[in-house]
């Protein structure tokens, strides 16, 4: 490929960028784009349905921005390693191709990640990929954490809020009690919900300190420090917000639980946070300033101290502000002599490096690897947008619709020996940990009581370990188990839990998924749960269980007593549980047979 | 030669010497100049660096430095804190405990249990807090978990055991229940031998068990440490045919809650039971005096209550003694309403009063017309003048008075169904009434055996027989002996076609009838 390269007033070899970026590499870029599309949507929603990662479209632009910046000045004429180029197009395209066929949002942001690095070091080379690498990093942000980790981190801030609000109470003799993340006074009772954890403002904070490390060229020392006292900050801040609701609510009965009072204090802290984070920024550079370039201290510092000196100067300071401006920065804000003495030093500096550094010849990408990226890609979107050639077989879909809603009626006053005492609706936040929706019946029999609920939507079987964990809850025991093991014939499973709290308070649960037409859904911890789509898209699906795409709720059983449920009181549960289950699934059953009559029926008239 | 040899000799031991004693410090002080060295040069990249720092980074740096000052000391403070605060919760929870603020003491009891987990007395505490709140299951569960009842635990919660056990055998007598009593007070004497409390309680267990002789050492053994346990103690020794002993026990308890009140003459509970005790003791005046000084002392306490009961009991000892209607009665009765005008007792008693005399039975009418104008207990005055009517034959009257009460508090179900049955049977009769005011009737009690006989008589005489066999069929189970049932449902079978049941009544309203008549 032809270049015209000159040597610029900052003595790098540059390249003209017309001609280096030919439109076959651009077709390239853009099928490769495209390639993701039908992933990035579902993504762009899952992101948008979760409150604390709202802010990636912001995040997109900044980082679009911050890369363009960055890789203007890039030297994309340095080229790669074929090698490297077919490695990291072949494991995009593996990990586009998983992300489709195992329906995985998750998974397709990765692979959009590895696709992006692929295409910087593809069409840049190692030039424009050194340049860009923080905008990229920043981007990183938006991946969601995998397997609900962004849940336990959630639980894991809710709880440190509450624990170190509680300790600060103490201190102020404000006396309460503390049960999971729930924080109790004489006469008022405050749950550290989702909002409260820290979760929305310690994503964006990071997002800033992100941008603020990048644009200021700060040494990997500081970046792990900045990092660390944002991590500390946001935890404060979101401690005392805590320690302000439950002051202002208890004591003044003011309304900053919820509303707009809520929604100040939640601004407040974001803002209380990104100005201690910019405030610690200044304090290191007091404490520890930035390297600068000084002839008498370089001369001094050679011999034997010299390479530890340098490596550990830059490894705290970064880069100093001279070698920012050669790299293209910054060049208004350093005086002439500084210029002149570093320009010398630096164009000898990276003649030397690149001589030293060079050991096999870097290009800029052949025809052919364009073209098999633009095969290879191609096929891999036209293989998504074709119904069944990688996603889940037409037809197991189910309605995309949580279940229709429930009333007391919806279950009988009886169930065995079992007699309904009470009925109710929760609805809450649609991001709640918990769900956006229980319906809640109470039964009763012999002294015992239970609640059996049904909540939801959700898009996968959802552990409650978490939850209750949130409510106080010990979790002593936790089992899976097949339905086949009580004898029927559907497959999936359910789940157990035996729970204990403080002094006297111990509780069975038991839960199962199902989809909106009842199709059980397999429970699942970790990963494993994640090869059953491989299975099916590689075998014969079972038609019996719950789509992997399709909204679920879920089904509970809470029964608490004060001493350890005996085995026949156990049984007794299960067997309500069962009964519940059964009884529902029957209304599904009938639900589903009503709708093929009435398809029929429309068949039938329009015949 | 041998000189050289012995000087090199010399040479080498002390070269041999010098390496010898001087070789590990060489290597010490070697690495002390590395590190020496070392220090040095991250000194010197310092000095270096802070040659370069502006100042106004620290100004820009403050808030940071400062807000990590202020959770450093909250962090201090939180720590030192945490050493009192077991301590803080305690005296909270025992504070929230004796103001009976349960809510309150519930959670600092919970939060003390979490903090001190060996302490039984804490979830001791707990476990009574939760079941003054009316979580009795929990409440028992820590009970039982402090006082197992195979193993001697905790003695106080042994006694809890004990007395909730006691309490709900009141209700239902379970003999296996009484047993765990008996050996959970057992276990509470162990650990807690000179508690006057335990010593109660088995006497209470003893009274239950109906071996009140056993309950007399015990109940001694209490009262010497509670007295005013000994009016408790005179009751049981009075049942027990020993009055003597009952006699002193009761002036002892005199002489206690005469100490009592002494030192505080506000003390309420104290004066009530000296006025029992001297009641029981036959001191009547005594007893008067007592409570008549306490209305004084405090107009707006229990003591008008007190006084109008007082005099009820001696009306009540006065109409056992006489055989008639004695004045005294009267004046006792007017008394005890000008004590409490609102005594539904004084007033129960006023309807049967003056059956005797004519001049009685004016004279009683006088008292509820008095009561009537000083607007005292309007509605029941009304209902006790026209039940009186009613008795008396003068159905215009007692119409009136009952649906005056009725009108006045619709409460009054018993009023409404007089009223009801009144106006069912009255000359003419007005049915449509009186089944509106026996619905009403219904709505607040549907099951009550009465009003549905009541109602399913109205729908006879309104001849609509099958709603009245509803009723009447449904009412039958409370009221089997009921004569007027029994005729009622027999003429609704008739009408209905049903002779052979219809005669089944009728035969069982005779015989119903001739037992009656022949009691």
């Amino acid at each position: 490929m032809a270049s015209v390269t000159t040597l610029n007033t900052a003595g790098v070899l540059s390249s003209d960028r017309s001609e280096a970026f030919s439109r076959w590499m651009a077709a390239g870029v853009a099928v490769v784009v495209l390639a993701h599309l039908p992933m990035l949507i579902p993504l762009a929603a899952r992101l948008w349905a979760a409150e604390h990662y709202q802010f990636f479209p912001l995040l997109l632009l900044g980082a679009g921005y911050l890369g363009y910046h960055r890789g203007r000045e890039a030297d994309v004429t340095r080229g790669g390693l074929w090698e490297w180029r077919l490695l990291m197009a072949s494991l995009a395209a593996f990990l586009l191709a998983s992300a489709a066929v195992m329906n995985s949002t998750w998974l397709a942001a990765i692979a959009v990640m590895a696709s992006s690095w692929m295409l910087l070091y593809f069409f840049g080379g190692a030039g424009l990929l050194a340049r860009v690498w923080p905008a990229w990093l920043i981007l990183w942000l938006v991946v969601p954490l995998p397997l609900n980790m962004d849940r336990e981190l959630i639980l894991s801030m809710q709880h440190i809020a509450t624990q170190w609000a509680s300790g600060v109470l103490d201190a102020m003799r404000l006396r309460h009690l503390v049960s999971g993340v729930v924080i109790e006074l004489p006469g008022h009772e405050f749950l550290i919900e989702e909002a409260c954890s820290g979760i929305h403002s310690f994503f964006a904070t990071m997002a800033c300190t992100l941008f603020l490390l990048v644009l200021s060229h700060r040494g990997w020392f500081r970046w792990a420090l900045l990092l660390a006292a944002a991590v500390f900050w946001v935890l404060v801040a979101n401690t005392l917000r805590v320690i302000a609701i439950v002051v202002l609510g208890s004591r003044w009965n003011l309304p900053v639980t919820e509303g707009i009072g809520h929604e100040l204090m939640g601004a407040l802290v974001f803002l209380m946070a990104i100005g201690l984070v910019l405030s610690t920024d200044r304090l290191f550079l007091f404490l520890l300033p930035e390297r600068r370039y000084d002839p008498l201290y370089e001369g001094r510092s050679k011999g034997r101290r010299s390479f530890f000196k340098r490596w550990f100067g830059r490894w705290i300071g970064g880069k100093s502000r001279q070698e920012a401006a050669v790299a293209g920065k910054y060049e208004s804000k350093i005086s002439a002599s500084d210029r002149s003495t570093a320009d010398a030093a630096t164009a000898d500096e990276s003649i030397r490096s690149s001589v030293r550094k060079r050991r096999r010849p870097r290009t800029q990408p052949a025809r052919w690897e364009t073209l098999v990226l633009i095969v290879v890609f191609g096929v891999l979107g036209v293989a998504q947008l074709i119904p069944g050639a990688l996603s889940m077989p037409q037809g197991r879909t189910a309605q995309d619709k949580f279940i229709e809603p429930m009333a007391a009626a919806d279950m009988p006053e009886q169930m065995g020996d079992w007699r309904r005492v009470g009925y109710e609706t929760v609805i809450r936040s649609p991001d709640d940990p918990q769900s956006y929706i229980s319906y809640v019946w109470t039964y009763q029999k012999d002294g015992q009581r239970v609640r059996m609920s049904l909540e939801g939507p959700y898009l996968r079987w959802h552990n409650l370990v978490g939850c209750l964990r949130g409510g106080g809850w010990r979790t002593d025991q936790a089992r899976h188990r097949a339905y086949e093991e009580i004898g029927e014939s559907i497959p999936g499973g359910f789940t157990e839990l035996i729970l204990a709290k403080e002094l006297q308070q111990n509780a069975f649960v038991i839960f199962a998924a199902f989809d909106s037409e009842h199709r059980p859904v397999i429970p699942t911890a970790r990963l494993f749960g994640r090869l059953a789509p491989i299975k099916e898209a590689l075998g014969r699906p079972d038609e019996r269980l719950a789509a992997d795409d399709s909204i679920k709720y879920q089904l509970v059983l809470f029964q608490e007593c004060p001493l350890p449920l005996s085995e026949a009181q156990k049984d007794d549960a299960r067997d309500l549980f069962h009964q519940v289950r059964r009884h529902l699934s029957g209304q599904a059953i009938a639900w589903v047979e009503i709708k093929d009559i009435l398809k029929s029926v429309q068949q039938d008239r329009a015949m | 030669m041998q000189q050289r040899r012995r000087r090199r000799g010399r040479r080498r031991g002390r070269r041999s010497l010098i390496a010898i004693v001087s070789g590990p410090w060489w290597f010490f002080l070697y690495v002390f100049w590395k590190v020496v060295g070392g220090f040095e040069a991250i000194g010197f990249w310092l000095a270096n660096r802070w040659r370069h720092r502006q100042w106004r980074y620290l100004v820009q740096g403050m808030p940071a430095m400062l807000v990590f000052g202020a959770v450093g000391v909250v962090a201090v403070l939180a720590h030192q804190e945490r050493g009192r605060l077991v301590d803080r919760y305690r005296n909270s929870a025992w504070r929230a405990l004796e103001a009976e603020n349960y809510p309150a003491a519930r959670i600092y009891y919970e939060r003390l249990v979490g903090l001190d987990r060996q302490s039984e007395a804490n979830r001791h505490d707990l476990a009574v807090t939760l079941a003054n709140l009316g979580h009795t299951e929990r409440a028992t569960a820590i009970m039982e978990n402090l006082a197992p009842l195979d193993t001697t635990g905790f003695g106080q919660a042994h006694l809890w055991l004990a007395r909730q056990i006691l309490l709900e055998s009141a209700a239902a007598p379970n003999p296996s229940a009484l047993q765990q009593a008996y050996a959970h007070l057992t276990r509470a004497k162990q650990r807690l031998p000179n508690a006057a409390q335990v010593d109660w309680t088995f006497a209470q267990f003893y009274v239950a068990t109906g071996r009140r002789d056993a309950a007399v050492p015990h109940l001694e053994m209490a009262a010497q440490q509670m007295p005013e346990l000994y009016f408790e103690l005179a009751f049981l020794l009075a049942s027990l045919g020993q009055n003597e002993e009952a006699l002193r026990a009761a002036q002892r308890a005199r002489d206690h809650l005469r100490t009592r009140l002494a030192a505080n003459p506000n003390d309420d509970q104290a004066r009530l039971g000296l006025a029992s005790v001297l009641t029981n003791l036959g001191d009547f005046d005594g007893a008067m005096r007592i409570l008549s000084e306490g209305a004084a002392l405090r107009p707006d306490g229990p003591y008008q209550q007190a006084l109008a009961a007082a005099l009820i009991n001696r009306f009540d000892q006065v109409a056992a003694q006489a055989g008639q209607t004695d004045p005294q009665q009267i004046e006792l009765l007017r008394l005890a309403l000008r004590h409490d005008p609102n005594s539904q007792q004084a007033l129960l008693r006023l309807i049967d009063l003056g059956q005797g005399s004519a001049a009685d039975r004016k004279q009683a009418q006088e008292l509820l017309q008095t009561l009537l104008v000083g607007g005292y207990a309007t509605p029941f005055v009304h209902f006790v003048l026209g039940s009186r009517a009613w008795e008396a034959e003068k159905p215009e009257r007692a119409l009136f008075h009952l649906e005056r009460a009725y009108e006045l508090d619709s409460a009054l179900t018993p009023v409404a169904n007089n009223l009801a049955w009144i106006l069912a049977h009255a000359d003419p009769p007005d049915l449509d009434r009186a089944l509106t005011i026996i619905n009403s009737v219904l709505e607040h009690s549907p099951r009550d055996a009465n009003y549905l006989d009541t109602r399913g008589q109205i729908l006879v005489k309104m001849q609509r027989y099958r709603e009245a066999l509803d009723d009447l069929e449904r009412a039958l189970p409370g009221l089997p002996r009921n004569v007027a049932l029994h005729e009622a449902l027999s003429v609704v079978y008739r009408n209905l076609g049903q002779e052979q049941l219809a005669e089944k009544h009728d035969l069982l309203a005779q015989r119903l009838a001739e037992a009656q008549q022949g009691n």
